[in-house]
């Protein structure tokens, strides 16, 4: 029994010990002079009567500030001021010569929260205690504060706030806000009339403002949404977005995602290195992003881009459109105007544009489909693949692959190096390719072809023919039709030509071969060559009113088609 | 480790030998390492979990009941331990001195990699998502181990593979061009 | 974007066949599917192996100090079973107990502040510990970042020594309202969240090109 009664003597006084310490509290430590034992805080109230339309002025606070309108026509101030020190005396003293006041000014009301801080300015001015003031001269200044203000006024008043290190909250006022503050979030809601905002290092948003408002903030993120007039936003390197803007809306902006949509007006965004998004625009877009990833979708009228190195996305633009990029890959499609890409190095994609088309891109794959009106393509390296134009085709390529399909109208390609396959061309075609297979199908127009040493197939053609190859093989058939007053001038060298005519077709052939031989289905008869070598034939077949040459160093070979011309 | 080794090593942790755990760890270490990793997206958090996870199970290991599936226990502790730190990472506030999550300012979150796009979706369907498609669990196992019907289980795969492969098309994108 | 035959596939409400026929067709599904098997082969590498050596120990360690705690409840509940036995014991412990208790209470209440403006003094110095961190994590990552810095292309140097010299700007700003204010919770946030910006720009300025 006794060593049980011992146990919990000794539990409690190892309960009573532990208590005691609590109660000593931490010894304060005063090796760095920053010591918070005291604290203390003291609450203030004023109020003035004010008018519609007269200015609020805040200035040089250091404080939270919310403001918040009232159909009163007074302007209430409640603060609260805490401060903390290792001296007791010292807290009290500062509070007690800590004021607060509503000033009259010309126009309007000046709002002071004047404390000892302020008594190194206006020395002299302010009653302290020598050992205060001593303290404060030493520069061991180690008072530390803090405000919080709340601000009712009737809702028509302007207001100018300069402060810092404080939050700022504004709510229902109507008037010209001209808010400053550093290092301290800015909530703007439910207010009107005219808003100039300039913060740092902190958010700032606007929500629900009836009329104009331009915002500068320096490394903090602006938030906007539904505001009725035109918005005005410069920051940088933290977030941008925006939502339901009345008016036009301008960014500047470095280095920041801008994230938004729904703006009534013209839009002008500039940012660098991440990410614009945005959607449903009624004007004009402008976009400027260098280095930035860019998404655009939904602008009634024209859109103008000027981006790099990042992708572009652009879909459903009434107006125009115009790219100009350097390696960044861009797709754009639904554009109800004329269309115009720059760029290079990367993959190049328009489709369903109801205009014209103008492409460059270097070293760029190109892909269009459904373009309404002419396409014009300059590129270079990689595949262009084009389908289903309504206008004209103009390809200058080089050293790239060629595909065409469904041309309304005339055709010129020129590339080298690569295939070229054309199908299906309302009009003429007309192809310069440098060491590239040539096969074109259905082309209702007049052929022109310049080539070398790879093949040419032309099938189901229906227009004159002039191929001019060297070293390529050439190969006709299939013809649909031959013009009444037409040509077909076949020149080539070391590679044989194989022509097809329909069994009724009109035409008059000369066959000039060097070194080769000349078959033929239809009768021919032998030339005279003169002075020049190889052998020549001649043949007629119907009223010979289409005129036929060919010429190359090896066989010709003249076949009749079973197929029939289809008359015009 | 067969069924009838793993119930005399679980017999053995209700004894309280530590080397028994050491066992289930040495035999569990990868899964609950990968499965805490994507629920939670920093290893250090994911270590953390599976050592909660190790003390739940140390605790309550005479809650198992034999004949049971001993993996579907484990990970359900490892799931809820896994909760539980998301739950606190969601309450943080300043006075934690933990400057990691001080809401000055938000900021604009780029996913880089699949694990990142994982980590993004909500919790129910990350959790059978991980389970049944990286740690290869099925249905009926998911089902259990998160207190769910099978047919939740396989709803949220699919919606968690729906958003995943529309992730992979925008990134996609991006790095083709 | 989707296709109603996907879904149906993906329901189980169309056989493999049939669907295999309409992705023929269809170059929705045919994105669909190569983007699963994309995910697929990028799921794989999830299951690499994660690295943890010290986990079991400290696992272990953890464990082993529960087995002590359930230790020690044991013989507090043998103490128990013990009063239970010779209650009258238990009167004048209680009482002992409930007076030191009341009196740590008491002291407790009267030390605890209100939430304010002005950091309690444990909660000034952990912030102070958690910049000096902050600060020396900044210093070792400047020594490597600023040579990294002079050796980028010129748009991305220009940029980062920007971003890096609005942030310390911002230290700077924030220093001085400290001088004058030390203990003000709402400058030492913004301070801590400018060291973290840097820190963070620091760690992009090296993870650069990597």
């Amino acid at each position: 029994m006794r060593k049980i009664t011992s146990i919990l003597l000794l539990i409690g006084l190892v309960f009573f010990l532990t208590d005691a310490r609590m109660a000593a509290g931490a010894k304060p430590r005063t090796d760095r002079g920053l010591l918070v034992n005291s604290k203390e805080s003291r609450s203030f109230k004023e109020s003035v009567t004010s008018a519609p339309g007269k200015t609020l002025r805040i200035d040089r606070t250091q404080a939270d500030l919310t403001i918040t309108a009232t159909d009163k026509n007074d302007i209430v101030v409640e603060a609260k001021v805490e401060v903390g020190n290792s001296d007791e005396s010292f807290v009290k003293e500062f509070l007690a010569n800590t004021k607060l006041t509503l000033e009259l000014e010309a126009e309007g009301f000046r709002l002071r929260l004047t404390s000892p801080f302020d008594w190194r300015k206006d020395e002299g001015k302010v009653n302290l205690s020598q050992a205060l003031r001593n303290f404060i001269r030493s520069g061991r200044w180690n008072i530390s504060y803090s405000a919080k203000i709340d601000i009712r006024l009737p809702a028509n008043q302007a207001l100018d706030v300069n402060n810092s290190f404080g939050h700022i909250s504004v709510s229902g006022v109507n008037g010209t806000l001209d808010i400053r503050n550093e290092s301290g979030e800015v909530r703007i809601e439910n207010c009107g009339g005219r808003l100039n905002l300039k913060t740092s290092f902190a958010a700032a948003s606007v929500v629900n403002f009836k009329g104009p408002l331009g915002i500068r903030n320096w490394s903090g993120d602006v938030s906007v949404e539904n505001i009725s007039g035109s918005t005005d936003i410069q920051n940088s390197f933290k977030p941008v977005k925006f939502r339901q803007i009345g008016g036009p809306l301008t960014i500047k902006s470095e280095s920041a995602d801008i994230i938004g949509s729904d703006v009534a007006g013209d839009c002008r965004i500039t940012s660098s290195f991440k990410l614009i998004d945005v959607r449903g625009v009624q004007g004009h877009l402008d976009l400027r992003g260098e280095s930035s990833q860019v998404t655009v979708d939904n602008v009634n009228k024209n859109v103008v881009i000027d981006s790099s190195f990042k992708p572009v996305k652009v879909t459903n633009v009434k107006g125009g459109l115009s790219i100009t990029s350097e390696s960044c890959g861009v797709i754009a499609e639904d554009i109800g105007g004329e269309t115009s890409i720059k760029s290079s190095f990367q993959d190049i994609t328009a489709a369903r544009i109801h205009g014209s088309v103008t492409i460059d891109g270097e070293s760029s794959s190109v892909t269009l489909r459904g373009i309404d009106g002419n396409a014009t393509i300059a590129s270079s390296f990689k595949e262009v693949n084009v389908s289903n134009i309504g206008g004209t085709l103009d390809i200058r390529s080089q050293s790239a692959k060629v595909f065409a399909a469904d041309i309304k109208k005339n055709a010129t390609i020129v590339t080298s190096f690569n295939a070229i396959e054309v199908r299906r061309v309302g009009g003429a075609l007309k192809i310069g390719g440098e060491s590239s297979s040539v096969l074109a199908e259905d082309i209702g127009g007049d052929i022109d072809i310049t080539n070398s040493f790879k093949n040419v197939i032309l099938k189901r053609t229906s227009g004159s023919i002039r191929i001019k190859g060297d070293s390529s093989a050439v190969e006709v058939s299939e013809i649909k039709g031959l013009p009444e007053v037409g040509l077909i001038d076949i020149r080539t060298s070391f590679k044989p030509i194989q022509i097809s005519f329909p069994k009724d077709a009109d035409v008059r052939l000369t066959a000039r071969t060097e070194f080769g031989k000349i078959r033929s289905d239809f009768p021919v008869y032998l030339q005279e060559t003169g002075d020049m070598k190889g052998r020549a034939v001649t043949l007629e077949v119907g009223k010979g009113t289409t005129i036929v040459r060919l010429e190359t160093s090896s066989d010709i070979s003249i076949k009749g088609d079973k197929i029939s011309i289809i008359k015009k | 480790m067969h069924e009838t080794e793993e119930d005399e090593v679980i017999e053995r942790c209700r004894q309280g030998d530590l080397a028994a755990y050491k066992m289930i760890y040495e035999r569990y270490e990868q899964p609950l390492l990968r499965t805490a990793c994507r629920m939670l997206g920093r290893e250090q958090d994911a270590e953390d979990a599976i050592q909660d996870t190790f003390l739940k199970l140390y605790k309550g290991i005479h809650g198992f009941k034999r004949g049971s599936r001993f993996s579907t226990y484990l990970f359900r502790i490892l799931l809820n331990a896994c909760y539980d730190i998301l739950r606190k990472k969601d309450k943080a506030d300043f006075k934690d001195i933990d400057a990691e999550h001080l809401p000055v300012h938000s900021s604009h979150e780029v996913r880089h990699s699949l694990a990142e796009a994982i980590a993004m979706l909500p919790r129910q369907m990350q959790a059978c998502f991980v389970l049944f498609a990286v740690e290869e669990f099925t249905t009926e196992e998911v089902a259990r181990i998160l207190g769910v019907s099978a047919g939740s289980v396989k709803t949220n795969v699919h919606r968690a593979r729906q958003k995943l492969r529309a992730w992979l098309s925008e990134s996609t994108r991006g790095d083709e061009a | 974007m989707s296709c109603e035959q996907l879904h149906k596939y993906e329901a189980g409400r169309m056989s493999a066949e049939e669907f295999g026929l309409h992705v023929q067709g269809c170059a929705f599904c045919r994105k669909q599917i190569d983007l699963d098997a994309r995910l697929d082969t990028e799921l794989k590498s999830l299951k690499q192996p994660v690295r943890a050596p010290h986990l079991w120990d400290r696992i272990e360690k953890s464990l082993g100090e529960e087995q002590k705690k359930s230790e020690i409840q044991r013989k507090g509940r043998r103490l128990l079973r013990l009063f239970r036995k010779k209650w009258f014991l238990l009167v004048p412990a209680a009482a002992m107990i409930l007076a030191c208790l009341g009196l740590g209470i008491y002291l407790g209440l009267k030390q605890r502040t209100p939430q304010s403006g002005i950091l309690a003094q444990k909660t000034l110095e952990k912030i102070e510990l958690k910049e000096g961190e902050y600060i020396q994590a900044i210093n070792e990552l400047e020594k490597t970042a600023r040579p990294k810095l002079a050796g980028m292309d010129l748009q991305m140097m220009s940029l980062y020594r920007d971003r890096l010299a609005a942030i310390d700007s911002q230290l700077e700003r924030c220093k001085e309202a400290l001088a004058s204010n030390p203990a003000n919770a709402h400058i030492r946030r913004y301070l801590l969240a400018a060291l973290q910006d840097k820190k963070q720009t620091l760690a992009e300025v090296l993870g650069y090109g990597n």
